[in-house]
């Protein structure tokens, strides 16, 4: 059995370090850059709708998932949704604590398939499945057109 | 040997760019649309789906196959990424074959989608890891360096120059003119490729494919099936894949035998006992203008140490005996991975469909075979296509 399983260390056996020295820009795409450049110039966000068979999804689509039509409609949805669920977090993805537990929740709109993920900026006492909960945005100055442009959503 | 025969019914292609505004997923969808939308029919008639895609690290997207389903219309159907490098876009309509030969199905859609161009400063960071971790990652070796071995190797084996070499260059980058899809088509001459910036030598950057987005797409479908939605399907008559030591330094760099292995593997299933008299048309995988020639051999398409002069004699032209790389092949076409090796097998199907359009080979072409390769220089990938 060679599997070293008392070293706690690879640094305790020969080791070489490595990376994969990369970084990576993904492009928003045809229907995300509709929906973060509504976000940040109109303060509000879009669903794609499928005029084939009426669905109506968030985040956007080039394409319909039930029919697989092209979509190129586009329709407001204003900034009000539903919380759907949500989780109280404690330590982020290195396993370091945070200083302040993190509220995440998703958020659903009515009509509409999908939502959005995102931080809540609710009393924890009062945060519960189904309450209505509306985007807080940043100063439209101060927008990007990226998902930072959302502040956290509140009680509505 | 108890397989149901089956056809290519219909095929989609994006552009090939070297920087989409489209994601992932939203190429795979306009290749896929493109497909069905030729075959006649809707995504309720695809009963599994196939995605082949390259190396995570490109994308910069873990679980990439999961990340494309969509766009591949995979949700809620059979639906299964593929994956053996370079060789995956000749892989994946082998893995579609797999689906509807057994007669799990009777409709597979076979996409294969790939976004090169989120991987920054270069995609070349992302290949660093292919490498071994202790033996070879420690120089930092690009993949232009063991090429560059490679090419040396076969270019001494068989006393060729780089002229002999270049030529590929030359015949697919003006190929590609004829393209709609093409990135990197241009009417270079032989003294472009040979001046062109030294890379790694004995490799210029024209010797080189470039890094690229696109998508491609087919429809497979069972016997039945492709008789009643074409009058003109092309038929998948043999497939063949194969992997040679992932330790590549040990193998013979001036011969690819684990392509004529695959290769063997599908003329077999094709009754093909003659190939370079019974294929018409080929598209030898091309990343690097001396893999075409690499390829042909490997192929048993002529004789090792032969394919360089059938070139300079015109034999691989459009109007040659045996046309190789009719679209332009990735040095003109472009190189999106996986979805280059479906271009070339899309291309033989329109050259065999005879609706290649300006880049049609006359002769009225009846059997072709698309390759590709990949891996750790090590996987070859065959399929031979007969109208």
């Amino acid at each position: 059995m060679s599997f070293k399983e008392s070293i706690q260390l690879n640094t305790q056996l020969g080791y070489f370090e490595g990376e994969i020295p990369v970084n990576y820009q993904y492009t928003l795409g045809i229907a995300g850059t509709k929906f973060f450049e509504t976000l940040m110039n109109e303060g509000q966000f879009v669903a794609s709708e499928c005029k084939t068979c009426g669905v109506k999804t968030i985040y956007p689509l080039i394409y319909c998932e039930e029919c697989f039509s092209a979509i190129d409609t586009y329709v407001p949805v204003g900034l009000e949704g539903e919380l759907y669920s949500f989780t109280k977090c404690y330590r982020d993805y290195q396993g370091k604590e945070y200083q302040t537990p993190h509220l995440i929740g998703l958020i659903r709109f009515e009509g509409i398939k999908g939502g959005i993920i995102h931080r809540l900026g609710i009393d924890d006492k009062e945060v519960h499945i189904g309450m209505k909960v509306k985007a807080k945005l940043k100063p439209a100055k101060e927008r990007n057109g990226t998902l930072e442009d959302i502040l956290y959503f509140e009680k509505s | 040997m108890g397989y149901r025969k089956v056809a290519i019914v219909g095929a989609g292609i994006t552009k090939f760019v070297r920087r989409a505004q489209e994601t992932g997923p939203e190429m795979a969808y306009l290749a896929s649309k493109m497909a069905l939308d030729q075959a006649g029919l809707k995504l309720k008639d695809v009963e599994m789906i196939t995605l082949g895609s390259a190396p995570d690290a490109f994308d910069g997207v873990h679980m990439k196959g999961e990340y494309l389903l969509s766009g591949a219309g995979g949700n809620n159907k059979p639906y299964i990424r593929n994956f053996v490098g370079g060789g995956t876009g000749v892989f994946a309509p082998i893995h579609g074959w797999i689906h509807v030969a057994s007669g799990a199905c009777d409709v597979c859609l076979v996409v294969c989608s790939e976004k090169m161009s989120s991987c920054h400063p270069h995609p070349q960071g992302a290949f660093l890891t292919i490498f071994d971790h202790t033996t070879e990652q420690p120089l930092k070796p690009t993949l232009i360096w063991i090429f560059a071995l490679e090419m040396r190797r076969y270019m001494e084996t068989y006393g060729l120059s780089k002229a002999d070499v270049a030529r590929v260059a030359v015949k697919n980058k003006n190929n590609a003119l004829d393209h709609p899809s093409a990135q990197v088509a241009e009417a270079v001459t032989l003294e472009d490729v040979l001046n062109s910036e030294v890379l790694a030598e004995p490799v210029n950057r024209l010797d080189i494919s470039p890094a690229s987005d696109g998508a491609a797409a087919v429809v497979l479908a069972s016997e039945d099936v492709a008789k009643r939605l074409t009058d003109k399907p092309v038929w998948i008559d043999g497939v063949g894949w194969n992997l040679d030591t992932s330790y590549w330094a040990t193998k013979d760099l001036y011969y690819p035998r684990y392509v004529e292995k695959a290769a063997r593997m599908a003329y077999e299933m094709a009754g093909i006992t003659e190939p370079h008299k019974q294929i018409q048309v080929a598209e030898p995988y091309d990343p690097f203008d001396y893999k075409e020639l690499h390829h042909m051999e490997g192929l048993l398409l002529c004789e090792r140490g032969e394919a360089a002069r059938l070139t300079a004699e015109g034999y691989t032209a459009r109007s040659g005996n045996l046309p190789t790389c009719p679209s332009g092949g990735a040095l003109g076409v472009g190189n999106p991975i996986a979805a280059t090796g479906l271009m070339k097998v899309i291309e033989i199907f329109l050259q065999l469909r005879e609706e290649a359009g300006k880049r049609q080979i006359p002769g009225k072409p009846r059997v072709g075979v698309a390759q590709a390769w990949g891996d750790l220089m090590q996987v070859g990938t065959v399929i031979v296509l007969r109208r």
